[in-house]
């Protein structure tokens, strides 16, 4: 049973579709953004995700624009940044989040994310956290066997 | 004076379906018009979150959550009850899922099918599907095609639950629990277990509205039929502490401010169960301000019950329906006495008994080998019991 939160942390990946239009992988995938924290399932799989802060914005981009690379060409990212976007939209397409969108390349208008070339928001690194068994997870009491703090379906650290 | 144990057991079952002082704050926390952090405290303070709080307040949590998580964010509880949240949020999606294929089975082959009691009132009233934590799908699918619905789904897959065959099922019962890998579908004929027959289905089968889930567009109640429905459904002994039919009640009155007042009467006046309207309306309007008008409260006030039907009032409140398996001969009598008056609760009494002779009698006669099952279970207990 992975009651761990697996962080996924891979190196630089270049998306796999060379226009990088994409989409939220429905309905196979639900998710909800609530507080500041999105938390998506995996229904054929049964994984459950979640992420916050940066990946949260990212997301709520994506949901509504599906060009990616122009998201990359705002001149406001450091390199490091993009980096760690390209990475963070990289998990989720491995994780069939998100997939290909066959459309036509559209241009979008970005620049909502920046004033006065500063970003809008605060920047943190994108972290996808990971927990693969559903079934286990939701076999967990919800009060007494999960981190106070950080309540289901983060486990008790016995 | 002491009380008797009947005087007692009459107290009981007067007060059952109504929450205690704890479960008041919590639904009043709950359902406050407006969420205020004094009300939340009230329920903080009222219970021992880590020990009693039950699996009725429970399902409230996710509810409480949303309401107070931008008005008490720094309670040490926020965080667990934002897990509550994300677990009801989770099962509900993996519940839709789960369901979908037999949703489409039973709509490509024509049945009409009417989403009851938690699904369509997180998506309809609720309008958000962690609000309302479910534990399985509930259909309401049109007498005459209970056969067929139930023949589909065994077809495709599922298993019924229930220990009994379906002959006696269909004849005594009012649905049928069906299962495949984690979903339970309960397939209704009939909406309410106090009382069925075809005329009084009907009544609901008039008066539903769309509703989408996912991509497949059902039919489920209107707001009278969800608002009746659920008080008289809710209003019973239950092995949970029964306090969430009010929470449900409450946000159908509040969402919809469309109750057709004269309808209800009459859904409650022919399914007679005018008694547990009265009785829960008068708690919804004391504790959460709901207003009935005034001439539906005469009319609630005026109402003689005949015998049959205070008999069932009294056997919802304190026996309950289906949670407790009859273990004796006496018990079993009983229940399927109240199985059978619950059909025909407006004959006179005196008819009745005359009716259920005949009642035990065909259902004996087309269910034998269970029937016998059942009474040799019945003698090894009540043999091991007198040992």
């Amino acid at each position: 049973m992975e009651t761990q939160p697996n962080i996924v942390r891979g190196s630089y990946i270049c998306l796999k579709q060379e226009k990088a239009m994409y989409r939220v992988n429905h309905p196979r995938i639900v998710h909800e953004t609530i507080d500041g924290e999105t938390v998506l399932l995996d229904l054929n799989k049964g994984v459950y995700f979640s992420f916050d802060a940066t990946g949260v914005v990212l997301w709520e981009h994506l949901e509504k624009f599906k060009n990616f690379e122009q998201l990359l060409s705002l001149p406001v990212w450091e390199d490091a940044q993009r980096e760690e976007i390209s990475r963070f939209y990289s998990q989720l397409e491995d994780e069939e989040i998100i997939v290909s969108d066959p459309g036509p390349v559209t241009q979008e208008d970005c620049s909502y994310l920046m004033e006065g070339g500063q970003l809008t928001f605060t920047y943190t690194c994108p972290v996808l956290n990971k927990y693969s068994d559903m079934q286990d997870l939701l076999l967990l009491d919800p009060i007494h066997e999960v981190e106070k703090d950080q309540g289901w379906p983060k486990p008790l650290n016995k | 004076m002491a009380q008797t144990t009947q005087q007692i057991s009459r107290q009981q079952a007067e007060e059952f379906p109504l929450p205690t002082i704890q479960n008041t704050a919590l639904l009043k926390a709950c359902l406050a018009p407006k969420a205020e952090p004094a009300l939340f405290s009230l329920w903080r303070n009222s219970i021992d979150f880590e020990r009693e709080l039950g699996g009725g307040a429970f399902r409230l949590l996710p509810l409480l959550y949303y309401r107070y998580r931008n008005i008490c964010p720094d309670d040490e509880l926020m965080a667990r009850l934002k897990g509550i949240y994300r677990n009801s949020w989770s099962k509900n999606n993996i519940l839709i899922y789960a369901a979908d294929p037999a949703l489409r089975i039973l709509l490509e082959n024509n049945l009409r099918v009417i989403l009851l009691k938690g699904l369509p009132l997180a998506l309809g009233y609720y309008k958000n599907l962690a609000l309302r934590p479910m534990a399985d799908v509930d259909l309401l699918i049109p007498h005459q095609q209970r056969e067929e619905a139930v023949n589909l789904l065994v077809k495709n897959g599922y298993r019924i639950k229930e220990d009994a065959p379906l002959h006696y099922i269909y004849r005594a019962l009012r649905s049928v629990t069906l299962v495949k890998e984690q979903i339970e579908i309960d397939l209704h004929w009939s909406p309410l277990m106090e009382s069925f027959g075809l005329q009084r289905e009907e009544l609901f089968w008039g008066h539903t509205v769309q509703i989408e889930v996912g991509d497949l567009v059902l039919e489920t109640l209107d707001a009278t039929g969800h608002f009746f429905h659920t008080i008289i459904h809710g209003f019973k002994r239950n092995p949970e502490p029964p306090i969430r039919w009010i929470a449900d009640s409450v946000i159908i009155y509040k969402q919809s401010n469309d109750i057709d007042w004269s309808r209800l009467w009459h859904l409650a006046q022919v399914h007679g169960v005018i008694l547990q309207l009265q009785r829960a309306l008068q708690f919804l309007a004391k504790e959460f301000s709901l207003s009935i008008p005034d001439d539906f409260k005469k009319r609630l006030q005026n109402y003689k019950a005949s015998y049959s039907q205070k008999l069932l009032y009294q056997y919802a409140l304190s026996d309950g329906w289906q949670f407790k398996p009859p273990s004796t001969f006496k018990e079993t009598v009983r229940m399927h006495f109240f199985l059978h008056l619950r059909k025909s609760n407006h004959h006179p009494f005196g008819l009745q008994l005359l009716f259920f002779i005949g009642y035990t009698g065909q259902l004996i006669l087309d269910t034998p080998l269970f029937f016998l099952r059942r009474f040799s279970t019945l003698l090894f207990q009540s043999f091991k019991r007198s040992v």
